[in-house]
């Protein structure tokens, strides 16, 4: 274990302590901080959220048909709400609009007069009746044309699967898509930053002893080439810390996003556009993300490790961290952690990817582990 | 006992040492080569660093490979150019190295302070490496082969970097400890081994040409080697003739230290003893990383 702390305790000086902080400042700025400042972004984005936490304490995490009958009787007495102040309305009144749905539909290239009106109530005033009278009328949309969408969906050509799909009793589920994008967005850079923190941090392993010149006098110890294993778990652990590290200040910074509500809400929500395989509650996507960015974290950890014991300068392991960074990325944006589970690729594709990075992983250090016995440090 | 057993190394197409046979029992052997000679071959050899090619290397009857970590337990071992990370303390080094050598916390702490005592070190225990000379982080580099206290101690130019007083010192040191351990002592400095060395070993044409006590090896040139004053201006041509192994200028004369092998001497010659250096210098005459030496 001594071994394990002074290995990882090499890791670790202020140069590269201050190139992490910069880094997670710049992608915080850059990648981040958007998707925390402006969620929900707008109206009626902001009352759609608030809308479906109501709905949740309502209903819990999904409304089925009885209960929607229920929403849209709320609804109704909205509009009613609506109605009054519309016929309040001196202008509206003498233009003969004299409820929600005439100020919803009324000719607007005619009456310019009108339309500024409206825009006033609704843009400066910013009157809350008529933001969540839209986002009700979106949730209504969304869950009246659900099957529709689902028969439609040109990702699925199971019609078996498609029935089962739309039999689920959680397509019934209350989880906004902007919910998951966030989140998605959100732990997709945070998994990119990770990985890039660990090349960064464990790269180093074995070159720090290359260029202090120190192998000869650690083989020849009693610990001897095990010290390759030995480093090996100190490069684990340290990929461990830094994720563990950045995802506790992720979840913390994510607490103000106040999504805790849709954690019950299954993928197969009525609310989504795009569809994903796997019939899961919100929070177990978080956490199949965050086991996601640990796996990520470990695969880079090993391919970092193995590079640093093969390659003899900074400058060629930067150059081969660099192709295998620019992978890793685009397979995180593109089905690893960002729609992870999503139907536009394979299930099986997602798995199985992560199954064979786990596997290169695996392969490049039992080969290295292999030769390292036997290698003749010249 | 360490034995080295028909050893020979190859790289690739090239042989760095051919069918070497040697034992070692507790005592201080002096490997003595020219740059090049295949001594650090030999010794990384020895260390476990390169596998030999053909042939076994034994310590007590067991192949080292073998023995794996049971053999490096006993073995300390200063490489030629040893690494350090310059912002550890001599302590924090020591202790890492303890913890790979499989020392306790413990153990390894009350030792350090010993060592660091013994070399000379005591009161910059705190003080980063990166501020060392080259003599301080030599020292610390003997410290560190000497924390298990092993077995068999091998040593590749450890003087290099030491002033006269510390050179002296560490011989001092080494006698001290070859009472009960194996010493090997790899150096191409022929003070180096000439006083302490209980056995030399010569290394020539990547073969073991010499092991023997130097008394023994400076026989080879008895009666070979004289001492003469020469004029400046017949210098040239009495280099030209004979073997010169030293120089000296006096005034208006060079004094020569040479070897002949010539059966009628000049009356002016004086016979002396030879000294390991001589034999040194003869035996590796035609390799060109020599300098020459004064008398």
């Amino acid at each position: 274990m001594r071994i394990i702390l002074y290995e990882i305790g090499k890791l670790f000086n202020w140069k590269v302590i201050g190139l992490l902080f910069l880094l997670s400042f710049l992608f915080y700025q850059l990648f981040l901080s958007f998707h925390f400042e402006y969620f929900p972004n707008g109206r009626p984005a902001g009352d759609h959220f608030k809308i479906t936490k109501q709905m949740i304490a309502k209903y819990g995490p999904e409304m089925n048909k009885k209960e929607y009958e229920n929403f849209k009787k709320t609804y109704e007495k909205e509009v009613n709400k609506a109605d009054k102040y519309v016929a309040s309305q001196e202008e509206f009144a003498n233009a003969g609009i004299t409820t929600y749905e005439g100020f919803k539909k009324f000719d607007r290239p005619s009456n310019p007069e009108l339309d500024n009106l409206k825009a006033e109530i609704i843009f400066k005033k910013e009157i809350d009746i008529f933001w969540e009278l839209q986002a009700r009328e979106s949730i209504m949309e969304r869950y009246e044309h659900f099957e529709e969408r689902t028969l439609t969906n040109r990702y699925i050509d199971n019609e078996e699967w498609k029935k089962e799909y739309l039999n689920s009793e959680s397509r019934h589920s209350i989880l906004p898509d902007y919910v998951i994008a966030n989140f998605s967005n959100l732990i997709s850079m945070v998994g990119i930053l990770i990985v890039l923190s660990v090349i960064i941090v464990v790269s180093r392993i074995h070159i720090i002893e290359y260029q202090n010149n120190a192998i000869t006098l650690q083989y020849t110890t009693m610990e001897g080439r095990n010290l390759f294993k030995k480093k090996l778990v100190a490069a684990m652990v340290t990929a461990t810390m830094i994720t563990t590290v950045y995802l506790g200040i992720f979840f913390q910074l994510y607490a103000q996003n106040e999504t805790s509500e849709f954690f019950a809400s299954s993928l197969f929500s009525f609310e989504f556009n795009g569809h994903y395989w796997l019939d899961i509650t919100f929070f177990q996507y978080i956490i199949a993300s965050v086991v996601g960015v640990y796996l990520l974290s470990f695969v880079t950890a090993a391919i970092s490790t193995y590079l640093s014991r093969v390659v003899w300068s900074y400058i060629s392991l930067i150059g081969s961290q660099i192709p295998i960074a620019v992978v890793l990325i685009l397979l995180i944006k593109e089905y690893l952690i960002t729609r992870m589970f999503g139907m536009q690729y394979p299930v099986y594709l997602t798995i199985g990817t992560y199954i064979g990075l786990l596997l290169i992983g695996g392969a490049v250090l039992s080969f290295r582990w292999k030769k390292e016995r036997i290698i003749d440090i010249v | 006992m360490l034995v080295m057993n028909q050893v020979s190394k190859k790289f690739g197409n090239f042989t760095a040492l051919k069918d070497v046979t040697l034992e070692f029992d507790n005592g201080i052997y002096g490997l003595l080569a020219p740059n090049g000679a295949g001594k650090t071959t030999m010794i990384k050899m020895l260390v476990t660093l390169l596998f030999p090619t053909n042939g076994e290397i034994l310590y007590d009857g067991t192949d080292i490979t073998t023995l794996d970590e049971e053999y490096r337990n006993v073995l300390g071992y200063l490489p030629q150019e040893f690494g350090y990370y310059k912002n550890y303390t001599p302590e924090k080094y020591l202790m890492y190295l303890a913890a790979l050598k499989g020392m306790e916390k413990n153990t390894a702490k009350q030792k350090i302070t010993e060592l660091l005592k013994l070399v000379g070190l005591e009161n910059v225990t705190n003080k980063k490496l990166k501020k060392f000379s080259g003599g301080m982080i030599q020292r610390v580099g003997i410290a560190q082969a000497m924390l298990n206290d092993p077995k068999i101690l091998i040593l590749d130019e450890p003087t290099s970097g030491l002033d006269p007083k510390e050179r002296a010192r560490f011989r001092k040191l080494l006698n001290v400890l070859a009472q009960d351990r194996i010493i090997i002592l790899s150096t191409h400095i022929v003070s180096d081994v000439e006083s302490i060395a209980n056995q030399i070993i010569m290394i020539k044409d990547k073969k073991v040409l010499y092991k023997d006590s130097i008394t023994n090896i400076c026989e080879i040139l008895e009666g070979k080697i004289y001492e003469t004053e020469v004029e400046i201006a017949n210098a040239e041509s009495f280099r030209a003739k004979y073997f010169s192994i030293g120089e000296r200028q006096e005034r208006d004369q060079m004094t020569f230290r040479f070897i002949t092998e010539e059966k009628a001497i000049d009356p002016a010659w004086r016979n002396v003893r030879p000294s390991l250096e001589d034999v040194f210098l003869y035996i590796y005459q035609d390799d060109a990383t020599l300098a020459g030496s004064t008398v």
